[in-house]
């Protein structure tokens, strides 16, 4: 299979490239594991915040649902519960259905491979109905299943605070929140919308171990009054998540370890270009963002591309660069203090690597 | 598509009991449906597992499906008459000086 682009993920990132790519008349292959388009977005149901100031107040899966169809409206060839598993020695790269194998040929390559879940480590944590807080959310939104009766959540963070709402709409009843760090350091913000739904917080304490006949039953939690032994069947994770780097690995693109984009990222250029020509990295995976940023990065990709295919002008290119990393800044900034300037660093080094390599 | 249909059901089994699940849930999400959280155990200490992040990547949920071993149980939708069992194989690996 031969092509102009490859996109590797379907998330908002990878969709929003794969539209603006299609529409500005480059051909467009999209990869993507899972059985439908959409990423972890696809399935939430509480409202996007951060998105860029053009669009309308939306949940993640109207937002998502729209993308698609304009997906679906355009000539884009999609694989879906297709991975890429490893690169030819002719530069192809080896895409499986998990039956079959083949190369396709990409003058360029987007990795928007997303971000996962960070685990926490505990005795236990391997138990059946230990899980990570998404898998939780995408359970009862997507598949129509109470993950569990009575969950303990280790880490509160925005996330924390957005599926302990749809918890408590599904009927899973929260036996307590666990966080690591002191009171002092946890917005007020959070603290009261957990106040208000009358869900315990145990702060300054964190899993001993997790107890059950082969699975979860109760766990045994170290607070700052003591031990605590806790009846629970479900263990839900909220620890933050890490950029998926798998594939740029693959591809011999250089990571630098960035803890404010999420841990090990793709070093990348001003289109997001990484060390290895013609493979882009964007979304998630090019450190965590926001909604926002999701959009952003990928649009800011795709400019560069399809001036790499001449089917934008320089002056055209030029203009749209910096109106994108413009809107970027702003959006960035809105959500987070760091994560922009935490970019700027990353495209300096990838300007030093450039001086010196 | 939406990809679960409240409706339609699918049957199949497992570990030889019949069981019931919506059309458009993943193997994992039917099993846990049908109160299996224990997916099959893990290579070498034979310890249980079951979903971690239902998004394919830690590789907890391993079943076997009609005869295929290792199977991401969260990445595949259910289908009428699958014949599943516990993903717990692998036994070359374990050997019984690794204790349990
Ligand atoms: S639950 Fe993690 S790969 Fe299936």
């Amino acid at each position: 299979m031969e092509t102009d682009v490859l996109i590797v993920g379907g998330g908002p990132a990878g969709l929003t490239a794969a539209c603006r790519l299609a529409e500005g008349g480059a051909k467009v292959v999209l990869v993507d594991e899972g059985f439908e388009l959409g990423g972890h977005m696809h399935h939430q149901s509480a409202v996007v915040r951060s998105l860029p100031d053009s669009y309308e107040t939306m949940t993640g899966t109207e937002f998502i649902e729209q993308l698609i169809g304009r997906v679906n409206a355009l000539e884009i060839r999609q694989l879906l519960s297709h991975s890429v598993v490893g690169v030819y020695q002719n530069g192809d790269l080896g895409v499986t259905d998990g039956n079959r194998t083949f190369p396709i040929s990409a003058g360029q390559v987007i990795l928007a491979t997303g971000a996962a879940e960070d685990a926490a480590l505990f005795p236990g944590w391997t138990f059946p109905g230990v899980m990570t807080l998404g898998a939780a959310q995408l359970l009862i939104n997507r598949e129509r299943v109470r993950p569990g009766n009575t969950a303990l959540i280790v880490g509160l963070n925005q996330f924390t605070l957005e599926v302990a709402d749809l918890f408590s709409k599904e009927n899973v009843s929260i036996a307590g929140i666990i966080e690591e760090r002191d009171r002092s350091a946890v917005p007020e913000e959070w603290i009261a919308r957990i106040h208000e739904e009358r869900i315990p917080v145990y702060f300054s304490s964190r899993i001993q171990a997790v107890l059950g006949n082969g699975e979860v039953e109760k766990a045994i939690i170290q607070t700052s009054g003591g031990e605590k032994v806790m009846e629970a069947d479900m263990i839900c994770i909220s620890n933050g998540m890490s950029p998926i780097t798998d594939l740029a690995e693959l591809l011999t693109c250089e990571l630098t370890y960035n803890e404010s984009l999420g841990g090990q990222v793709p070093i990348y250029n001003e289109g997001f270009e990484t060390t290895v020509p013609s493979v882009f990295v964007i979304g998630n995976a090019a450190g965590v963002t926001c909604a926002g940023g999701l959009l952003l990065t990928a649009e800011i990709a795709a400019n560069q591309v399809l001036k790499n295919l001449s089917l934008r002008t320089r002056e055209e290119y030029l203009t749209r660069n910096q109106s994108l990393w413009e809107e970027l800044r702003k959006t960035e900034n809105q959500h987070s203090g760091i994560v922009h300037e935490e970019r700027a660093g990353i495209i300096n080094e990838s300007v030093q690597e450039n001086a010196y390599g | 598509m939406v990809s679960v249909q409240p409706q339609a059901y699918v049957s199949f089994s497992f570990n030889g009991t019949e069981m019931r699940a919506l059309k458009g849930q993943t193997i994992a999400a039917a099993l846990l449906a049908n109160g299996i959280r224990k997916l099959g155990v893990s290579r070498k200490l034979r310890q249980p597992r079951g979903i971690f992040c239902h998004t394919g990547r830690c590789c907890s949920c391993f079943v076997t499906v009609d005869g295929i071993d290792h199977v991401l149980s969260c990445m595949k939708r259910i289908e009428e008459g699958m014949k599943i069992e516990p993903g717990t194989s692998d036994p070359v690996v374990w050997r019984s000086g690794d204790g349990d």
